[in-house]
């Protein structure tokens, strides 16, 4: 009976000591809103998450880039997604969404900035000597939600035309039951956005002056990347994919918002830089002065290695190949003398293809005999093979270039990638630059002039234009080393010839994709590609090669002819059928 | 003590070389079957006849059947209503998967498995110490449980001593384990000619020169035109295992124990384990268990009982516990050499340090140390004083584990050689280029603890157990708690149980169990932690009945009914604690906004909240039959409906990317299963003879009734209102062949399609040899939208069964189980094995000679594609084409076996019985997979057979 006591003591106590609380255990760090507006860091957190969403295209399928959709490159590995973007197999089932997700996501966390967490004043910090800085960061928060709110619809319209639009996050339920919102409405919200902005957010991350700490937050969006959204965005609403009913003020629009921007940058200091190559290159380039005084704004990515391991070289330690520049763009890089190669007097020499070209050539593509990339000195064959059965190039080497080229722009030359020595470097995606900005400038007032009747429209100018649309398209040929375009240019010759430039001055920066969608002309070129073949000739000791013939090969996409719908996404299919038929398809799409 | 085990082992063997004058029949099982013992975790355990609860017994005769490493692999072919599906890998980590009737939740259906009534691994349980695994199945059986029983349950009951015996055992098993399935892979030279077909297939120039492949078919350059068996070099074909047991068990008037000493050793199927001076790079397994139960009558009313169990291993691993059967499947016969000069090891730049041979004996190694202490503690007080009938019951159990690991790996040298214009003949060294990467390391020193467990329990209850008259009552009124704490976050679970269960029985004749249990759990939302779980079940003993007592052929007839709906405490998605409140976390990426430095992190807006947070609920129903007729054919029958409601879905399906964040879960699955289960048993002993044969057969059927499933464009896309676990995949109707191509071009075009009258299907280029689909939803194109159920499902078949046969005549006996499979599928997805993806990947002899070749006239009896270079986004689908009947039958032991005669071996004066045998495990296979094992194939080690020789004396 004693041990009964003692028993019944014992678990009487125990029970009442265990119960309770511990049933509301939990390990996991639960953060709510009062923990998170307690610091700045916590809150500047959800910049984070906005600017990560911003779009970069360093090979987002499995490698391949955009423009391995386009005449600027063929993908090395067959079967990669990005066929699916000419071979037919692209459709609302499989609608290769690029940005669609991490666009909403972006808009959701700017809604949640601006509506949920403005006006906070962090007072266990007031006495902080740093305290009036942070704030004056903090309070230019909601002008970066709002310029990155903009460039997501901006990016959703350019791929999708009509979008679903918010600008305050509702339920899952309420939020997809909404139908899209024109492209013309959308477009307006960029170019008001901006307006509204463009004077309130931080001019230059650089030069804070007073409100300068610690180091400078360079890679924030600033004044300039409002301007340059703007203008962007203004161009794409006025250009034909947009502007069916080909509205002239579209095209005033555009040349005032590009205007606006070449006067600040100008009045700024903000150039292009001295050399094209140091837009991206080797390793912090972006805390190059040169660099950043041309980037308007460069979506930057932490350090890493994988767009060189995607696109340098097969054969070398592991590349991949990756994105192979085709013939096509090689061919429309000019001669140095400013004629096109198969122009009457180039001067070019088909058996030696790669002398006295735009200089921009060499920066851009890597051709065969080149020793590229550096580290190509320290394997067991120093200089590219890429002629036919060469140790860089098929049927030698698997997943070698199809095209006989490597791309070189964008990546770091210096990048190692064997083990145990390999390296990393910072990258940026260029999404807003100078020279970009003249090219959409030059444009804008070229089919401005065009569409007031004037037959020389590249030369016009008048009191509100001062400067002709060929001088504003030969700026970023004159910094690389050509020679400014001729005056007296007919408008179809103009408008060739600048296709050309812009076509060779933002090579792979994610622009031909959208271009040839927009202008809706050239699709066709995109069907239809061109692979170097380099047949070597030996000598008569039958081992060593003694020269080269430079050959072609014609390469037919899908079925060699471009689409009306391509030139806008599909929306993808468990979307419309999500939203219970709220949103609707794109034309040719259904 | 390795001489001592073999002199133990041949004086049996002599000794049975003389007529028995008694035998044993271990074939048929010594209680009977209404008798059995049934434990639904009260703190009482009921006869058959008693019980009311769908429960099948593994007894103690059939649980070390396989002499496998542990409980659960010896499990594989025993027990109605588990599934046990093999697991591949090494020796010491493979474990069978368990579904107690089957698939059952989209949450999972993973059974509880319980030691000794606490829920404990298996993984170290070793058959010799079990005297019976119990399967639960029905609510009445898992009550219980609380949260933990919704899927069913496996308690694994231990030995205990008995009163006034004593005896001692020793046994000793050696097994010889065979790798008997090991793939095969092509020759360079075949793997050559291959590549230049793939290439010549695509439209491209052949990649090897005539020179070459000649090099390789007659090895004159094995260093620069190497041709290496991987397989043949990294593996032996026969691994062994050591077994030790010795077991003392017995009791006197007032304490009974048992306690058990066991030591494994087994070595693993490295070749070249013995290269490195001073240490081994063998698979090798060891380990030592102790285990103590006693029973101890403190006084005439008070019993305490123990389990004691520990345990210490040892694995050890080639270096960077490397995947070696993962490079064997990739790493073609040409890549390189083993080693490429003596002190680098072969290996390139594609495959850089895929060399299995290298890895296996060139990395050094990798241990990993386990340890566990398991105990618990019950003591049973008699309260008779304050009522007849009444007795308190408390206990404590804690438990133990860790894992330590030694990365002692290193990293080497590898190369390959290139040779320029090789035209044939003898390569010079001169002429060859080394390409030489990775770097010799000093081997590594890290060590750490990576995985602990550790578990309490708690519970305390009341107990009231009396008969009046012919009314029989038990009840219990008891408080469960329990702490968990594993390695990670999120891995700590307070429960509680208050639990009122009652059993009354009316003359042996009409049984009603009635469970209400409470249950609480740390790990759901504030205001739903606690949910109520009733069952209620009925069972009658038709054989009790007065009518029935003429029917002298019926010895046991039982019908049994149970309903009851058991929640449980499953989160939402993998663990997902955070559902209830809109919560923000940090993390993500940082952003570069400076140049240089530290960036803060990112914070996230975590997953929305939950609007109605629940539990999922099990609602179960069964009803069965337990019979014996004749005196020895033992039936049980059981049908079952369960349905699963509120299990927690993802949302995603719901809303659009509009909504921009991570869409909430939401307790809205419903899941419905139903299926049937019959065993059949029969024993019978004829004077010196005695046989038993027997059967289980089950049928586990689900479907899926609501998962908020994305709406589809097609009705052949949606899997809702379809099994759980349907595979999905394109219908495969044939191979585009060479007169598709009009023009000769090489390529499939669109308009050679619309010329053919075929569908477009552009998943890639397409070319002759290729897969052709069928256009399932009929829109002239085929892509995603035209997969389709096929088969069935992949993780778990519906249909399992069992027969097992034996007999004995005087000490001899043979004894086979066999274990099969149906309504399950495979897919032939394997790289190099099924699936070509040549220039990448080393290629299977198999699929050599069944892929369509037109080169090689291969083109009508073809089983898979065209050889292609690389992975092939049309014929590397899933599709009937490479689906299988994954339906197998296996042999899953049979053993002979001799007890020597007790009269002969007592002449010792100090053995009591001895028994010898020889077993095999695994020996045989019927499959509809012609290369590997459709139990477990693709890229794993494959499945073994063994044939162990073993020993046992009693003292």
């Amino acid at each position: 009976m004693k041990l009964n006591k003692i028993f019944l003591s014992v678990t009487a106590g125990l029970a009442l000591a265990s119960c309770g609380d511990k049933m509301n255990y939990h390990e996991d760090l639960r953060l709510d809103h009062a923990y998170i507006d307690r610091n700045f860091e916590y809150v500047g957190g959800f910049m984070n998450i906005i600017y990560n969403d911003l779009d970069t295209d360093f090979g987002n399928f499995s490698g391949a880039m955009l423009s391995s959709a386009t005449d600027e490159s063929e993908f090395s590995t067959a079967g990669n997604a990005i066929e699916d973007f000419y071979n037919g197999a692209w459709s609302p089932a499989n609608p290769r969404q690029t940005i669609w997700t991490k666009a909403y996501e972006g808009i959701t966390y700017c809604n949640e900035v601006l509506d949920n967490w403005q006006g906070l004043t962090f007072p266990e910090f007031e006495l902080d000597q740093d305290y009036a800085k942070k704030i004056h960061q903090y309070n230019n928060y909601q002008y970066e939600a709002r310029w990155a709110r903009a460039y997501y619809y901006y990016i959703l319209v350019r791929q999708y035309g009509a979008v679903p639009f918010k600008t305050h996050n509702l339920t899952g339920a309420e939020e997809t039951a909404l139908p899209r919102t024109s492209a013309d409405e959308i477009f307006k919200f960029i170019d008001s956005e901006c307006a509204a902005i463009q004077n309130l957010i931080v001019k230059d991350y650089t030069n804070l002056g007073d409100m300068a700490y610690g180091s400078a937050e360079k890679g924030r969006a600033g004044m300039f990347a409002v301007m340059a959204l703007r203008a962007q965005a203004a161009l794409y609403h006025a250009s034909p994919l947009f502007n069916t009913s080909n509205d002239a003020n579209l095209w005033y629009d555009a040349a005032k918002a590009c205007q606006a921007l070449i006067d600040s940058c100008e009045a700024s200091g903000r150039t292009l830089a001295a050399d094209y190559s140091q837009l991206w290159g080797s390793g912090e380039f972006y805390a190059n002065a040169n660099f950043y005084n041309e980037v308007l704004f460069g979506r930057r990515v932490a350090a890493s290695n994988s767009f060189e391991g995607y696109n340098f070289p097969v054969g070398y330690s592991s590349g991949k190949g990756g994105n192979c520049p085709t013939q096509d763009l090689v061919d429309a890089y000019e001669m140095t003398n400013g004629k096109a190669i198969n122009e009457e007097g180039s001067g070019y020499d088909a058996q030696n293809p790669y002398a006295n070209r735009d200089p921009r050539l060499a920066l851009t593509v890597a051709v065969n005999g080149e020793a590229w990339p550096t580290d190509i000195a320290n394997t067991s064959y120093t200089t590219l093979q890429t002629y036919t059965g060469g140790y860089h190039a098929r049927p030698r080497t698997s997943y070698a270039t199809p095209t006989g080229y490597y791309l070189k722009k964008l990546c770091n030359s210096s990048q190692i990638l064997r083990s145990g020595y390999s390296t990393t470097s910072a990258h940026v995606w260029l999404t807003f630059r100078v020279g970009g900005a003249y090219l959409n400038y030059a444009e804008a007032l070229f089919q401005y002039f065009k569409s007031q009747g004037n037959s020389n429209a590249a030369d016009a100018t008048n009191s509100e234009f001062r400067h002709s649309a060929r001088e504003m398209a030969s700026k970023t040929r004159l910094r690389a080393g050509m020679p400014a375009f001729e005056a007296g240019m007919n408008n179809d010759k103009f408008w060739a010839k600048y296709k050309n430039e812009r076509r060779v001055e933002l090579a792979f920066e994610g622009h031909r994709f959208y271009d040839i969608r927009r202008w809706k002309e050239d699709g066709d070129k995109f069907m239809n590609i061109h692979r170097a073949v380099i047949t070597p000739i030996y000598a008569e000791d039958g081992t060593t090669i003694a020269s080269y013939t430079y050959g072609q090969q014609a390469v037919t996409r899908g079925d060699g002819r471009w689409q009306e719908k391509w030139n806008l996404f599909p929306v993808p299919q468990t979307e419309i059928m999500k939203s219970g038929g709220a949103m609707t398809q794109n034309s040719g799409w259904e | 003590m390795i001489t001592k085990a073999i002199y133990i082992f041949v004086l049996p063997l002599l000794a049975s070389v003389s007529l028995p004058t008694m035998a044993q029949y271990e074939i048929i099982d010594s209680v009977d079957y209404k008798s059995q013992t049934v434990d639904v975790g009260a703190n009482r355990t009921f006869s058959r006849e008693e019980s009311s609860a769908s429960v099948s017994i593994v007894v103690n005769k059939d649980v070390n059947r396989r002499g496998a490493n542990n409980i659960g692999n010896n499990l594989i072919g025993q027990g109605n209503g588990l599934v046990t599906l093999q697991g591949a890998g090494l020796y010491s980590v493979a474990n069978p998967t368990f579904y107690v009737r089957g698939l059952q939740s989209l949450s999972g259906s993973t059974p509880l498995i319980l030691v000794d009534g606490i829920e404990r691994s298996i993984d170290n349980v070793i058959a010799e110490d079990v005297d019976n695994v119990t399967i639960l199945k029905d609510a009445a059986a898992t009550a219980l449980y609380g949260y933990k029983g919704a899927n069913g349950a496996i308690l694994v009951t231990t030995k205990h001593g008995q009163y006034n015996t004593r005896s001692i055992s020793f046994s000793y098993d050696h097994g010889f384990e065979f790798l008997t399935n090991k793939p095969k892979f092509v020759d360079a030279y075949t793997y050559g000619s291959a590549v230049n077909e793939a290439l010549r297939n695509e439209g491209s120039n052949a990649r090897y020169s005539e020179a070459v492949l000649q090099s390789y078919r007659d090895g004159s350059n094995p260093l620069y035109y190497p041709n290496v068996n991987w397989v043949d070099e990294t593996f032996r074909n026969t691994g062994h295992i050591n077994k030790f047991n010795l077991e003392f068990r017995g009791g006197s008037k007032n304490f009974r124990y048992y306690t058990n000493l066991n030591l494994q050793t087994t070595k693993g199927f490295i070749k070249n384990f013995d290269i490195n001076d001073g240490y081994s790079t063998q698979d090798k397994y060891t380990r030592a268990t102790i285990r103590t139960n006693m029973d101890i009558d403190l006084t005439p009313k008070t019993q305490l009982h123990t389990h004691i169990f520990g345990l210490l291993n040892e694995r050890l691993q080639p270096g960077s516990q490397a995947d070696l059967w993962s490079m064997v499947y990739t790493v073609p016969a040409n890549a390189f050499p083993t080693k490429a000069t003596d002190e680098i090891w072969g290996g390139d730049g594609t495959y850089t340090t895929k060399n299995p041979v290298a890895q296996s004996a060139g990395a050094a190694y990798y241990k990993n140390h386990a340890r566990a202490l398991y105990s618990d503690l019950s003591l049973n007080q008699d309260l008779s004083a304050i009522t007849e009938g009444l007795s308190l019951i408390a206990q404590l159990g804690y438990d133990t584990y860790s894992n330590l690991y030694e990365d002692h790996s290193h990293t080497y040298r590898y190369g390959y050689y290139t040779v320029d214009n090789y035209t044939g003949g003898i390569v010079s060294p001169a002429n060859a280029t080394l390409t030489v990467d990775g770097e010799d390391t000093p081997m590594g020193t890290g060590a750490n603890n990576n995985a602990w467990l550790r578990r309490f329990i708690f519970n305390v209850g009341f107990n009231y157990d009396k008969t009046f008259g012919k009314h029989a009552v038990y009840g219990q009124l008891k408080w469960d708690w329990e702490y968990n704490d594993a390695t990670g976050v999120n891995t700590t679970v307070y429960r509680q149980n208050y639990s009122m269960w009652a059993h009354y029985g009316y003359d042996n004749r009409y049984m009603a169990d009635l469970a209400l249990v409470y249950s609480g759990s740390s790990r759901l939302a504030p205001g739903t932690k606690w949910g109520l779980s009733p069952t209620l079940s009925a069972s009658w003993n038709i054989h009790r009945e007065a009518f029935m007592s003429n029917v002298t052929w019926i010895n046991f007839l039982k019908l049994r009914a149970s309903a009851g709906m058991i929640q449980s405490d499953i989160l939402p998605g993998d663990n997902v604690w955070s559902y209830y409140e809109q919560f923000y976390s940090f993390g993500g990426s940082t952003y570069p906004f400076y140049d240089y430095g530290t960036q803060f992190p990112g914070t996230i807006i975590a997953q929305a909240a939950t609007v109605n947070p629940g539990r999922e609920k099990a609602m179960k129903y069964n009803i069965g039959i337990d019979a014996t007729f004749f005196g020895g054919l033992n039936i049980s029958l059981d049908y079952y409906i369960q349905n699963r409601k509120d299990i927690w879905v993802s949302t995603a399906g719901s809303y659009t990317g509009v909504f921009g964040l991570t869409t909430p879960y939401e307790n809205l699955g419903k899941v419905n299963s139903h299926g049937f289960e019959a065993s059949v048993d029969y024993s019978k002993q004829l004077g010196n003879f005695a046989f038993n044969i027997g059967a289980t057969f089950n049928l586990n059927k689900s479907k899926i009734k609501e998962q908020a499933e994305e709406p589809k464009a097609y009705s052949n896309l949606v899997s809702t209102g379809l099994p759980y676990a349907q595979l999905f995949g394109y219908k495969a109707t044939g191979f585009f062949q060479k007169s598709d191509d009009l023009d000769g071009d090489g390529i499939i075009s669109s308009a050679e399609f619309a010329q053919r009258g075929y569908p477009v299907q552009n998943f890639t280029t397409v070319r002759p040899g290729d897969v052709r689909y069928e256009d399932v939803n009929g829109d002239g194109v085929i892509d995603t939208n035209d997969q389709t159920a096929i088969g069935y499902s992949t993780s778990c078949p519906e249909l399992f069964y069992t027969f097992h046969l034996g007999v004995a005549y005087k000490g001899l006996g043979l004894d086979a189980t066999f274990q099969g499979t149906g309504r399950y599928s495979g897919v032939m997805n394997t790289n190099g094995m099924f699936r070509s993806a040549v220039a990448t990947n080393t290629l299977s002899q198999y699929l050599y000679d069944n892929s369509w070749s037109a080169e090689r006239g291969n083109t009508e009896g073809a089983r898979f594609p065209r050889l292609s270079t690389t992975s092939n986004a049309n014929n590397d689908v899933t599709s009937t084409l490479n689906l299988f009947d994954r339906s197998y039958l296996k042999l899953r032991s049979i053993e002979l076996f001799y007890n020597l005669p007790e009269a002969f071996v007592q002449k010792s004066g100090f053995i009591g019985k001895a028994k010898v045998y020889v077993r095999g495990v695994d020996l045989f296979t019927i499959d509809h997979l012609d290369n590997g094992d459709a139990a477990a194939y693709g890229a794993v080690m494959p499945l073994t057979r063994s044939v162990q020789v073993g020993a046992s004396v009693t003292f």
